[in-house]
């Protein structure tokens, strides 16, 4: 009678568990030991999903099933004037112009409102669309090990120095008795400020953000002890001076900066990505895996998501008749980690068009990773 | 419980099979209440359960459960026009699964999984790891491990891998 713990059960139950668990669970059971990684990865379909790129543009979502085929489809038909936070192991984070806030699994149709949500800051006179786009001031993400899912506002900031004191974060309450409430995370002493052009991103447990000077990125932990740190090191390149611009992006899983240097004819970005730390041992450095160039034609990285498996994709930059968004193939070389893959984008390879919208302005075309899972969204409330 | 099983088999009809635990307590019950069991139903369309059956894994206490539940569903499985005195209505079939797993602590629910899964009892089966699938779903790998008394044997470079993979990252 000595004590059964799981590990006497035969893998055939374990597995007859793994495939009761919502997605995210699951996923995070690879992370207990090595049998379990390996009954997950054999014998259940969850790591056989695939992401795809979502795009939305003039507030309309569209999912793209295979790139670089141009074959799409409308993601939330439902959806009126959709504005998109974050999207995170198949859950969508959106406000609708009239309905406001909601967390939607498209795939299952499952949704929640978020009237509980602050809305976004806007100064007085100004209407929020005209100001800043909705998604401008909040994040979402989730936390691998804790399996929480987190929503951080940014508070009304002073528009000059665009400095605040704290943000605001909601845990969603995956068990009745956790409080879903707004807490406020104080900023290191001193205050902090974000240059909101370079963007907002979540990745394995963080949100980050990047400081009005430039010069340094900050961290949200997004676990149960959350707090809000400078990344270190600094950012591996010049980031201030003219036609220089930087933005914070998600390359496979980790944080990505993006640095461009604009001149007459072409754009120089490089992609540099935050490896080793996180509680993953080594030392956290700066890596350069993308160098994009752009010559002689009206191209950008898309954004926030540019990097969609072996595909690079880009949007034109004048789109005042038609917007179009391109992929561009990595050469096989790339695909290897720790390369620094190299794009050139030019007349003579202009990339594949896969996807041609109406006439719109660049930063109304918004890219994200999108994946079709049964993650449970009704166990969520929004309330705060 | 075990006393109410062996008297519900008495006029329950057809033939009687003695099932024997690990520690040699003996249980009688019908065929139609033990054929819930695939290996057990099998055993039976094989002319093998002449002796009573011998489960030689499945301690008494998990067998008395594994009884009382299959009496208490043996009516949704009978064939159709056998009233039993056990069978029962849905509601109380419902309440009677619900107050049999949430009461169980880890051990035996895991020793039921176990008998579950030897006897091949689908139904019981779903029910016990549903239980345990509700309980994982809101713990961290590390509580999941105490939970389950496993160990760790991943590196941390693993683990941040593994969570790099799980993130759905554009990546094949």
């Amino acid at each position: 009678m000595a004590a059964a713990g799981i590990g006497h059960i035969p893998s055939d139950a374990v597995v007859e568990i793994l495939v009761r668990l919502p997605p995210s669970s699951r996923r995070r059971c690879r992370l207990v030991c090595r049998h379990w990684r390996d009954l997950v990865d054999d014998r259940t379909p969850e790591m056989r999903s695939r992401a795809k790129a979502l795009v939305l543009v003039h507030a309309v979502a569209h999912v793209f099933d295979d790139l670089p085929e141009g074959r799409r489809r409308q993601l939330l038909p439902n959806c009126r004037g959709v504005d998109i936070v974050g999207t995170c192991n198949g859950l969508v984070f959106l406000c609708e112009w009239s309905r406001g806030f909601a967390l939607v699994n498209p795939f299952t149709g499952e949704r929640v409102d978020g009237a509980g949500v602050p809305p976004p800051p806007c100064p007085r006179g100004e209407e929020p669309p005209f100001y800043q786009p909705t998604h401008a001031a909040y994040a979402f993400g989730y936390h691998p090990t804790t399996g929480r899912y987190k929503i951080v506002h940014f508070p009304i900031q002073d528009r000059r120095t665009e400095t605040f004191d704290a943000v605001r974060v909601l845990t969603l309450g995956a068990e009745e008795d956790a409080s879903t409430s707004w807490r406020d995370v104080p900023m290191p002493a001193g205050g902090s400020s974000r240059r909101g052009s370079c963007g907002v991103v979540s990745v394995d447990g963080s949100t980050y953000w990047i400081t009005r000077d430039t010069e340094r990125v900050m961290s949200l932990d997004l676990g149960d002890d959350e707090r809000v740190a400078a990344v270190t090191p600094l950012l591996p390149a010049r980031t201030a001076g003219p036609g220089c611009t930087c933005k914070l992006t998600d390359v496979r899983g980790r944080l990505g900066v993006a640095v461009s240097v604009s001149m007459a004819t072409s754009t120089d970005t490089d992609v540099w990505v935050l490896e080793g730390g996180g509680g993953g041992g080594g030392e956290r450095r700066w890596s350069r895996r993308y160098s994009v160039r752009v010559h002689g034609v009206e191209q950008q990285l898309a954004w926030p998501h540019f990097a969609h498996g072996e595909h690079v994709l880009t949007t034109s930059t004048h789109c005042s008749i038609r917007g179009f968004l391109y992929a561009h193939r990595l050469s096989d070389d790339g695909r290897r980690r720790l390369q620094c893959s190299a794009v050139r984008i030019n007349e003579r390879r202009p990339g594949k068009v896969v996807g041609s919208f109406g006439a719109c302005y660049r930063r109304d075309l918004r890219t994200f990773a999108y994946v079709e899972t049964t993650e449970p969204v009704s166990v969520f409330s929004l309330r705060g | 419980m075990a006393a109410a099983a062996a008297e519900a088999t008495t006029d329950g009809g057809g033939k009687m099979i003695i099932l024997i635990s690990a520690d040699g307590k003996r249980f009688e019950v019908t065929e139609a209440v033990a054929s819930q069991s695939q290996l057990i139903s099998n055993m039976i369309e094989d002319d093998c359960t002449e002796n009573g059956v011998r489960l030689p894994n499945v301690d008494g206490d998990i067998l008395t459960m594994v009884v009382d539940y299959c009496n208490m569903h043996a009516g949704d499985a009978a064939a159709a026009g056998d009233t039993m005195k056990a069978s029962s209505t849905e509601e109380e079939l419902k309440k009677f699964d619900a107050e049999l797993v949430q009461a169980l602590e880890n051990p035996v629910l895991f020793k039921l999984i176990l008998a579950a899964n030897f006897l091949n009892i689908k139904s019981l089966l779903d029910m016990t790891c549903q239980r345990v699938a509700d309980m994982m779903s809101g713990k961290t790998p590390e509580q999941m491990r105490e939970t389950f008394s496993i160990e760790n044997d991943f590196t941390p470079e693993e683990e941040a891998a593994i969570r790099q993979e799980n993130a759905w990252a554009f990546d094949d």
